[in-house]
Order: structure tokens, then C-alpha cells, then sequence
């Protein structure tokens, strides 16, 4: 469930031709049933006759015997594998032949096995991912992880995440400005690297352990001493600075190797560094001094951790013109917080976001995914696009409009105007004006538009423009000429 | 000339004057079993066996026909026709027709598993066999239908416990029998389709034991859905997901022997259940026949004659309009 894969003890030919054997049948016979079955493995499993005693096998018992019949000779190891065969269901018969090929794995994610075994053994998250990271599928046992927390455990865990309260024009008549330090919020992945116990972990918000997901920074972060946290955003990052697209495409990833890291390059936006277990000294030094002790003893020749700076103002006016002059690109907006929460667990902490002015766009409304379909009842989708010669390409999805009455008139347009269906989703006929909002925009080769807007989100639908008054793809991509988006 | 011939029309006996299973309107017409592409309107006069009738009749509406018992002979200017049982749904057959010591066997659709509704097949010896092919691959081999039933139950009870309804998917005639036959009634109550009650109740007629059911209609409650099992034609599941939640919706086909297919019907569950031989089933029908040739139809037609060959019978293919990628549906 982890993941590893064993190593290969027979090739899938091998397995062919001793099936087919098996099922008395001839090769152009296994041919016929793979091109209608499509997988190699599944067809080798289905043309066995059926057994005629079941047996229980357990799976641990399979793998020992998995390792020895790497060592014994062609004859005897194709004689074990007929004797399972011969009392394996055809769907036992499927994992067995996919681990003889090194090829099984199961579609369960690291996160969906922390949160499960969370539950079976009543123990909090954090531990579990911990436990599960070191997790030797021959060596640990199950007892392992239903013991009782341990201190170094505990050490590893991350900070509690603050959440950001939106900003408003309350929050100017209610705070002074000086009691505040600011500085960019980034559109990326909130994390926290814990170095304890010689080990580093990356956690995500809900005590998720980002296991193996940022090998690099892993790396960087593995020769400095032990004990403890700094907190920032991961981004991903192109020539021209921090890139969402970049960090959703490495996160489709299931695995990160070497090519994924070229291919989506990454960076760590550091914002707090503390020590833990921190003592009264520490608190008369906080974050600042620290992080600079940070970047100091870093050996980070290629950057991929970037000081994020706080930015000193006097007044909220000063902030709002700070914003729009210098908007940083891939950021969402200006993170306030009281400097003097800085590693001070007593004092409940404060953090504002004061989002990037949005932009907007007139587009067409191309596909609904109605919200009714298996688990994703109510997760309705609207994918709006534009017009590029006689195309109209998608550009951003939103899963939520403003108005009841806006999605209620959708549902009944799609009735009467759908053009193709794909699954839950529909593919309507494009004639439905929105006015859409979004902070910021990204070249995507992987779109058909070549871009794609982020956070975006519906304001209002015009009833009375039609498709001749919407924006077209040649006015998105004059957007890249302006500076601050 | 051979006994049977392929027309337009479809399988015809000329000696007799009769079709067999015809996809186009034709005076007399024999009928295998009463599934939509095999039994198809505008018939003059429908021959079949004695429990089919009254399906056709609610299938078709009103029609001429002739029912007759199985193993009962019936003569048509000097043919000699039997009907015997083809375990495929209630009221199947396979038709035999006989004509001066020349013997030909039409199998229509067929099944050699006793399920416990309809008669269960019996083979019979002849020197030309006409068998379907549906599934027709050494990949489709059939788990005992015990075992089938369990995983059934099995999932019914946990939708139950969890507070979930249960739907499955399956074909109005035969596979909803079949698994009305054979639910556990102690988990919860048994609700079908309106077109399935129908179907029930006139098979009901010569099965008395086949259990009874609720049939779905408008004015039922939260109360009668709990614990429930609904039994759908395969095109309500997308009505049967806007009106329960939350629900487990499965189908029981053969085609769910590939991991894939429970994705194709957009299903959560599959259950591999057909009322169609397996290539087991196939094969050890055609041997004991005893059939000097042998004609294949609709399914995997062409490797199964090539695998017919190599085991040294004389086997061709027979290009008939039945429903090959689908089991026969409603």
C-alpha cells in the first residue's frame, strides 16, 4: 500500500506462455482475448481455468515465498507458480501475477493511508505519517504502529497553521498600521519543514505529511542542525518568477524523481524560522535574527530558498500604493501579521490577507459538470473560455456562482442546449456572457487556450451582451504585457 | 439443400416454411426466447414455448401464437419441431427441428448454470448445431453463482448498515429474476423497476416461488427505502442517482468480469452474473451435441470458429443480426 514495488521474479512472456499452456489454448488465442481485455496481466489471470479448490493464502506468506523463488531453478519456480494458480480466484490470481512482475501497486495515496490508520489506531495524524514514512514493508509490523507517542515524535510535529482573516475596511479603523509588518503572501503551498532526530519532515496544513513530495528541499535542509521549524510557501517557479501551474502539474505527480523536479522546478519562500522548544532567550530574538542564522548557515547555491522579506510602512494608505506598484508576481496578495506574535505561543496570533486588486475578463460559459454524480454530488464545475478564430477554448473553471438564480437558469439552459456529453459533464452551446474575476494568469502549454487564469471566480452574468461582446483570446494574451498582473 | 438456410429475413426452414428468431416480419415465426432481438413484432404467428407466450404478449402487445410444452412435437409439413430447455431466462428454448433423419439444433441464447428460475439446459444430440458465441473467449469463465450471490448479499447488508441504498443495474427479463430469486429478503425489501414488476408478476405465473418484490412508484417513502434494494434497468442510473443519496449503484453482467467494466456502466460495484454460456460452457454444449457441424453466431465469432477448427470440427461462421456486445437487453 506504500507504494514499493517488488522486485520482478518472472517476466509477463513467461507468464503467457505458462498460462496458455495451462488453459490449453494457442498464443493468437491470448492475442485475441488481450485486445479485448487491454491488460497483459489481467488476460494472463482470466484464461486459467477456474480453481477447483480455494485455498487461503495469506499475502505475507505469498511474499516470503516471492523472495526464494528468485533463487531456485526455471522448472521448480514455474511449478510454485502453476501450484498457486491452481488454487487462486482469478482475482486473487491478478495481484499474485502482478507482484510476480514487480508491477502491482494500489491507488491508495500516502494521505488516504495516514488518515485511515488515524482511525483504526486513535492516534493523531502527524504521528502516523511519521510512523508510515519509515515504514519497512518486511521489517515493521502493524503492532509498531499502535504504540504510544513518543517525545521525539511529538518534536516533529508540525506548529498549529494560522489561518488568514480576510481583510476589510474594518480592520483599517480597527488596527494601527505600525503595530503591523507586511509582506507577500504567495500563491503556493503552505508548509513547515520540522528538522529533528536527523530527519526532516515537510508538513501541509492539517498535520499532512508531504512525504517524498520535495526531495530538494529536503536535501538542503538535511545538512543544517537539528531542532527546528521554518514556516513559508512552496511555489513553483519559471524563468519569470513563482508559477501555480508549475506546483499543480509536480503535485499530478505520484512520484517524484529527478525528471519531475527538472521538469517542475520549485521554491521555498521562507517566512519564519523557529527553534523548538524555544526558551525565554529565544523569544527576545525572534523570527528575524533566526532566519538570518538560517540563511546563513544554508548551503543553497541554487536559491531554491528565498527570504521573504517584510515590508516596513507607516500607513494603510502607504501599503495599498506599496501593493499596486510593486505586485509580486505568483503572489495573492499582502500577508499582515504583529511582529510581536513571532514564536510567542501565549499571545493568539493575527494574519490578514489583503488580496491583489482582481482583474477581469467578459467570458463564455463552455462546459457544466452537473453536481449529481457519485461522490461529487454538489461539486457542480463551470469551465468558461473564449473565442480564438472559429475555437473557443476553455480558460478557467470556477465551482461556484454568486447567484441561486444564476445556476438554476445554467441547469435549465444545458437541458435544452447540450452538444455533447462527457460523463457528468456537458458541453454546451456557447452563448452564455459572465463577467469573471481572477488575481493573476499563467502560459499553460498543457491548455489548448495556452493560458489559464487563477482564483478565479463568476461576479455577475450579462444577460443582455451576446458572444460578439466577449473578450477573445487576443485580449487575454495582451494581459502579459501589463506588469502587475 | 441444407434443412436450415440464412435468409434476409434470418434463419429459415424452407422444408417447413418457417423462420427462426427473424429480424424482419415473416408469416410464421419460432421463437427461442422472448429477449428484443430475438423476438421482434409483425410476425404473423409466434411458435414458442408455453411460458414465453405470455412474455411476448407483454413485450409485443397482442399476438398470434402458438405455445407448445418442452420435449412436444409439433409438425409443419413434415418437419418435425421440438422445443427443449435452453436455461437461458424464463420460457427459453432451443429449437430442434427435424426433417427425414436430418436433425438441426438452434440454441438461441443459453446457459448451462441451473438458476433456479427457469428450466435448466438440457442438450441435445444433433448433426447441425447453431450456437451463440456471446462469450466466446477463454478470458469469460463464470465463478459459481453461490458465490456470486454472497458477494450480493454481502454488499447489500453493509449499504444497509451504512445507511445506503442499494441499486444494481440488470436486464428486465432473466438476470432481474435471477437475482430476485436469490437476495437475502431477511436484509431488507426488494424494490424493481415498474417494467421489471411487470415481467415478474407474468413469470410469477409458472414460478410461484420466485419471491415477491415492491414495485417502484412515486408515492413510495423514506420508510420503504430503508434498507432497500432497487433492481433497475441498466439506462435508470442516472435517475436512481438524483433521487437517492446517498447510494451504491452496481451491475450485474458478464461484462463486469473485466475490472473495467463496472467504469463503463459508470457503476461502483460489478458483479459478474450472465445468463450466457461461458467458454466452458460453450465448449461442453457443442460436444455434447454431437454435432457433425457446427454454426456460430452472434458474439466472438471468428476466434471461437478458429478455435472450433483446431479442435477438429467443422465449424463456419453464421452472420445474424442477434445482439452481440450486449447481453440480449430489454
Amino acid at each position: 500500500m506504500m507504494g514499493v514495488k517488488l522486485k520482478s521474479v518472472v517476466k509477463k512472456e513467461e507468464l503467457k506462455l505458462l498460462a496458455c499452456n495451462l488453459a490449453g489454448i494457442n498464443l493468437w488465442m491470448f492475442d485475441e482475448c488481450l485486445s479485448h481485455g487491454n491488460n497483459y496481466l489481467d488476460t494472463v489471470s482470466l484464461i486459467i481455468p477456474s480453481p477447483k479448490n480455494n485455498a487461503s493464502i495469506s499475502l505475507s506468506n505469498v511474499f516470503l515465498h516471492l523472495e526464494s523463488m528468485k533463487k531456485i531453478n526455471v522448472e521448480d519456480r514455474q511449478k510454485a507458480i502453476l501450484d498457486y494458480w491452481l488454487i487462486l480466484r482469478s482475482e486473487e490470481r491478478i495481484v499474485f501475477n502482478q507482484l510476480l512482475c514487480g508491477v502491482f501497486k494500489l491507488k491508495i495515496s500516502f494521505d488516504e493511508l495516514v488518515e485511515a490508520f488515524a482511525v483504526w489506531t486513535g492516534i493523531e495524524k502527524g504521528v502516523i505519517g511519521i510512523r508510515l514514512s519509515k515504514w519497512i514493508p518486511t521489517k515493521s509490523t502493524l503492532r509498531e504502529l499502535r504504540i504510544p507517542v513518543l517525545e521525539s515524535e511529538k518534536k516533529a510535529l508540525p506548529e498549529a497553521f494560522i489561518d488568514y482573516k480576510d481583510w476589510s475596511v474594518d480592520v483599517k479603523s480597527n488596527y494601527v498600521p505600525t503595530n503591523f509588518k507586511a509582506r507577500w503572501a504567495m500563491d503556493g503551498l503552505e508548509i513547515q519543514v520540522v528538522k529533528v532526530n536527523d530527519e526532516v519532515y515537510v508538513w501541509g496544513l492539517n498535520q499532512k505529511l508531504l512525504f517524498n513530495r520535495f526531495p530538494e528541499i529536503e536535501g538542503i535542509i538535511l545538512s543544517l542542525p537539528d531542532n527546528f521549524i521554518i514556516s513559508g510557501t512552496m511555489v513553483g517557479w519559471n524563468k519569470e518568477g513563482a508559477d501555480k501551474v508549475i506546483l499543480q502539474q509536480r503535485e499530478s505527480k505520484r512520484q517524484v524523481t529527478t525528471k519531475v523536479m527538472t521538469d517542475f522546478p520549485i521554491r521555498f519562500f521562507v517566512s519564519e524560522f523557529l527553534h523548538i522548544n524555544v526558551d525565554a532567550s529565544d523569544i527576545e530574538k525572534p523570527g528575524k535574527l533566526n532566519r538570518d542564522l538560517f540563511f546563513k548557515l544554508l548551503d543553497d547555491p541554487s536559491s531554491l530558498c528565498i527570504q521573504n522579506d517584510t515590508i516596513d510602512f507607516n500607513s494603510w494608505d502607504q501599503l495599498d500604493n506599496y501593493q499596486n506598484i510593486n505586485r509580486l508576481k505568483g503572489s495573492l496578495g499582502l500577508e499582515l501579521f504583529s511582529p510581536n506574535n513571532l514564536g510567542d505561543s501565549l499571545i493568539q496570533p493575527i494574519r490578514f490577507l489583503k488580496r491583489n486588486d482582481s482583474h477581469t475578463l467578459l467570458l463564455i460559459l463552455l462546459y457544466v459538470k452537473l453536481g449529481v454524480y457519485s461522490s461529487d454530488r454538489g461539486g457542480e464545475e463551470y469551465t468558461f473560455g473564449v473565442k480564438h478564430n472559429a475555437a473557443w477554448l476553455p480558460i478557467t473553471r470556477v465551482s461556484e456562482l454568486l447567484l441561486e438564480e444564476d445556476r438554476l437558469f445554467i441547469h435549465e439552459f444545458v437541458k435544452q442546449n447540450t452538444i455533447e456529453k462527457f460523463g457528468p459533464v456537458r458541453n454546451i452551446i456557447p452563448a452564455l456572457v459572465f463577467e469573471v474575476s481572477f488575481t493573476s494568469i499563467f502560459r499553460n502549454e498543457r491548455k489548448k487556450a495556452g493560458v489559464e487564469l487563477m482564483n478565479a471566480t463568476v461576479n455577475c452574468r450579462h444577460q443582455h451582451l451576446s458572444i460578439e461582446d466577449a473578450h477573445q483570446l487576443k485580449d487575454v494574451m495582451n494581459l502579459f504585457s501589463e506588469p502587475r498582473v | 439443400m441444407a434443412l436450415i438456410e440464412l435468409t434476409k429475413q434470418g434463419l429459415y426452414c424452407a422444408q417447413a416454411d418457417m423462420y427462426i428468431d427473424p429480424w424482419k416480419s415473416v408469416p410464421k415465426a419460432l421463437i427461442t426466447h422472448a429477449h428484443s432481438d430475438h423476438a421482434r413484432g409483425g410476425n404473423g404467428l409466434y411458435v414458442a414455448h408455453e411460458h414465453c407466450i405470455p412474455l411476448l404478449d407483454l413485450r409485443l402487445g397482442k399476438i398470434n401464437s402458438q405455445g407448445v410444452k418442452y420435449g412436444e412435437s409439433i409438425h409443419y409439413n413434415g418437419v418435425q419441431i421440438s422445443f427443449h430447455p435452453a436455461g437461458h431466462v424464463p420460457g427459453s428454448s432451443q429449437i430442434r427441428l427435424a426433417y427425414k433423419g436430418e436433425v438441426w439444433v438452434i440454441s438461441g441464447d443459453y446457459k448451462l448454470e441451473d438458476d433456479g428460475v427457469c428450466a435448466p439446459f438440457e442438450s441435445v444430440k444433433c448433426h447441425s448445431f447453431i450456437s451463440e458465441s456471446t462469450f466466446g473467449l477463454p478470458i469469460y469463465r463464470w465463478k459459481d453463482q453461490v458465490d456470486v450471490f454472497s458477494e450480493i448479499n454481502r454488499w447489500w447488508k453493509q449499504n444497509a448498515a451504512d445507511g445506503i441504498v442499494s441499486v444494481i443495474m440488470a436486464y428486465s427479463l432473466g438476470k432481474a429474476q435471477r437475482i430476485l430469486k436469490h437476495l437475502d429478503q431477511e436484509i431488507g425489501s426488494v424494490i424493481v423497476h415498474p417494467v421489471m414488476g411487470a415481467m415478474n408478476a407474468a413469470v410469477r405465473n409458472f414460478t410461484p416461488d420466485l419471491p415477491a418484490d415492491l414495485i417502484w412508484h412515486k408515492d413510495l417513502t423514506v420508510s420503504n427505502y430503508r434498507n432497500a434494494l432497487l433492481i433497475v434497468p441498466p439506462n435508470s442510473a442516472q435517475t436512481m442517482l438524483e433521487m437517492f443519496h446517498p447510494c451504491s449503484i452496481s451491475f450485474a453482467s458478464g461484462w463486469m468480469n473485466f475490472r473495467g467494466g463496472k467504469y463503463q456502466m459508470s457503476a461502483e460495484r460489478g458483479f459478474t452474473l450472465s445468463d450466457h454460456a461461458d467458454w466452458e460452457g460453450l465448449n461442453k454444449a457443442i460436444d455434447a451435441s454431437g454435432a457433425e457441424q457446427v454454426f456460430i453466431t452472434h458474439g466472438f465469432t471468428k476466434p471461437y470458429v478458429k478455435w472450433l477448427r483446431e479442435q477438429g470440427k467443422d465449424a463456419h461462421e453464421l452472420e445474424t443480426l442477434f445482439n452481440s456486445h450486449m447481453e440480449s437487453e430489454e
